[in-house]
């Protein structure tokens, strides 16, 4: 074989590379101030990438790099930069809060420069104030209506009728923790409040679970099996996840058994040192606009967090709102900071229980 | 050319090496099925036969951008790994480099230690330089994980080379440039190419550098279907997948065309 390779030909290579950068400008404009921010994927993350932050970008004269993630990812991100902070706005959830504000990775938001914060339903602030949720999901069972009738009480799943029928969320999942307190509740009778403090009881009354586990799943698609009637109960799963695929047609749906419905918070967060704090804080003030929230609820089928949001019927029927339909719902948040510590040992033992 | 197998070895051979097969294409295969469901979602089995899937993916403008802009990454960081990775091998190779052996390690390092890691060390170290540009970011990320593929594969072409007949063009008068170009390189293009080809394909799919250094403007295809994934779960999922299998089919039948695969492959 010949070849033909000339020092023009190497120098060409080489430039095109070194111009790799320019070549591929996607929306570049010159700007005087930038951030970063970590911001969820799915539906959410397309409204924010295609919605918020542009019209964010030109009101204020300045340039958003978004950077997509999980909350784990998020914190890790935050360690990884501890020391020189790159992000400025850090979206995570309720959970992850307590674990960055215990680490140092965040700084308490500057509420006198995040004016719309003055809007936010109390049971939306985090941890003296160093999280803010902007968007709410129900946490529940998922069902095909044309086969199964809505579970009235978590303690169904036990019951034989669903042996080999139940596809359990993942032991890494946080909705994983959910399904812990919702058993200890059924043992102890006591509320979800109370029963989160005893979890350590609980593996005896999970052992007994697992003959009606088929499987454990960690990505929606394979929740599809509910609908296909290959299983005939899913979760706990959010009902941001699930809704979508309701409104598609698929013959999905969810419950909220008589113990409590779980709240899944995605919450804001200011990084500690991070650049343009100024910026920073108005993006998060952005996202708490009683209009921005309207429109992300809307898209994502997610409760908002402000007060004085109002939806139609099409809508309404699938997000955790106003609060007084919360209350009804018996909407709980857990107690991170006695969680997050003995979690690692739960999932030992989940994976001990259920062999995953 | 190699003997038929016959006899009790091919009793043995025969269905393990389709069983082997079978091990590695069905994933495959699954995914491909499910691209062409008629349903709204995507199942196995599927339900119905359409190619809408596909055409809806193709029309899709982040599709396009995320297959245009991977593979202008991939190119360049094969570009960048064989700039770095063709002379790294010839020092490792041709001259008595001090602390060779260690200089090997640290080249091939990218191969052995886990990429979730160099990802988040990577994200540091651009945190300290102040870097916000996920391109440069990614293809500096990209280089680094390709180029130990060249090292590897052309060290190993050089080492097969005749260097008798590198002496004999120099005895006849052929400057170092000249011998390189038409002694050396054809004797090591199929190791080239396949360190190329390993280099292309290991950035277009790599998605744990990615995921730490891309933003959610530039978006490699990995990241693109793992976004996709998360979000409903269509057909439109498996169809992007399936056209990445075949882009990357494209690209091997594309070598081994242009450089003769079989050939570099058997070194």
């Amino acid at each position: 074989m010949r070849i033909n390779l000339g020092r023009r030909q190497v120098i060409k290579a080489a430039a095109t590379a070194a111009a790799f950068p320019s070549v591929f400008v996607r929306g570049a404009r010159a700007a005087t101030r930038s951030i970063q921010v970590g911001i969820y994927s799915a539906q959410q993350g397309e409204y924010v990438r295609k919605q918020i932050i542009p019209k964010f970008e030109a009101d204020l004269d300045c340039k958003v790099f978004a950077t997509e993630g999980s909350t784990l990812n998020q914190i890790a991100a935050l360690r990884a930069t501890r020391d020189n902070p790159k992000f400025s706005v850090m979206f995570m959830d309720d959970i992850g809060i307590e674990v960055s504000k215990r680490e140092g990775l965040i700084d308490a938001l500057p509420v006198d420069k995040i004016p719309n914060i003055a809007g936010v339903l109390p049971r939306f602030m985090f941890f003296d104030g160093y999280g803010a949720g902007f968007a709410l999901a129900a946490g529940g069972l998922v069902y095909n209506p044309q086969v199964t009738k809505p579970l009235a009480s978590y303690a169904e799943l036990w019951e034989p009728r669903f042996k080999q029928k139940f596809l359990m969320t993942s032991p890494k999942s946080t909705q994983s923790l959910y399904l812990l307190i919702a058993a200890v509740s059924i043992v102890t009778g006591k509320p979800l409040k109370d029963a989160q403090y005893e979890i350590d009881s609980v593996w005896p009354k999970m052992a007994e679970l697992k003959p009606n586990v088929v499987s454990t799943y960690e990505n929606m698609s394979q929740v599809m099996m509910v609908a296909q009637g290959q299983v005939e109960i899913a979760g706990i799963e959010w009902s941001k996840n699930l809704y979508p695929y309701t409104v598609q047609g698929a013959p999905l749906d969810m419950c909220f058994p008589k113990e409590g419905t779980f709240a899944g918070i995605n919450c804001l967060s200011f990084v500690k040192n991070g650049p343009e704090p100024d910026l920073a804080a108005a993006f998060i003030n952005r996202m708490l606009d009683p209009s921005v929230q309207q429109g992300l609820a809307t898209a994502t089928l997610n409760a908002p967090s402000v007060k004085g949001a109002t939806f139609g019927p099409d809508i309404a029927k699938y997000i955790a709102y106003p609060e007084s339909k919360m209350s009804e719902m018996g909407l709980f948040a857990a107690d991170w900071a006695f969680i997050n510590p003995r979690r690692p040992g739960w999932l030992e033992k989940y994976n001990q229980v259920f062999g995953v | 050319m190699n003997p038929r197998l016959t006899g009790g070895m091919a009793w043995l051979l025969y269905p393990l090496t389709a069983a082997a097969m079978v091990f590695v294409l069905a994933p495959l295969a699954v995914v491909m099925a499910m691209s062409v469901s008629a349903s709204a979602f995507a199942s196995f089995p599927p339900t119905g036969f359409s190619l809408a899937w596909y055409g809806a993916v193709l029309a899709d403008a982040d599709f396009r951008f995320s297959l245009a802009f991977s593979g202008l990454l991939a190119a360049c960081a094969t570009t960048g790994a064989l700039a770095f990775g063709l002379p790294a091998a010839f020092a490792l190779t041709r001259y008595a480099v001090p602390g060779r052996d260690a200089l090997r390690l640290i080249l091939l390092s990218p191969l052995i230690v886990p990429l979730l890691v160099v990802g988040v060390a990577l994200l540091r170290l651009f945190a300290d330089w102040h870097s916000n540009s996920a391109p440069v970011n990614l293809l500096i990320g990209h280089i680094l994980v390709t180029t130990p593929y060249v090292v590897r594969t052309v060290t190993a072409s050089l080492l097969l080379a005749d260097i008798s007949l590198e002496e004999a063009a120099r005895t006849l008068g052929a400057g170092r440039w000249r011998v390189l170009r038409r002694v050396t390189l054809p004797q090591i293009a199929p190791g080239v190419a396949a360190g190329a080809l390993f280099a292309f394909m290991v950035s277009f799919d790599n998605y744990p550098i990615s995921m730490w250094l891309a933003d959610a403007r530039y978006v490699p295809m990995p990241m693109l279907i793992y976004r996709q994934a998360a979000s409903i779960y269509t057909p439109a999922v498996p169809a992007t997948s399936t056209l990445m299998i075949l882009f990357a089919f494209i690209v091997v039948l594309l070598i081994e065309r242009l450089a003769g695969l079989r050939r570099a492959m058997a070194m």
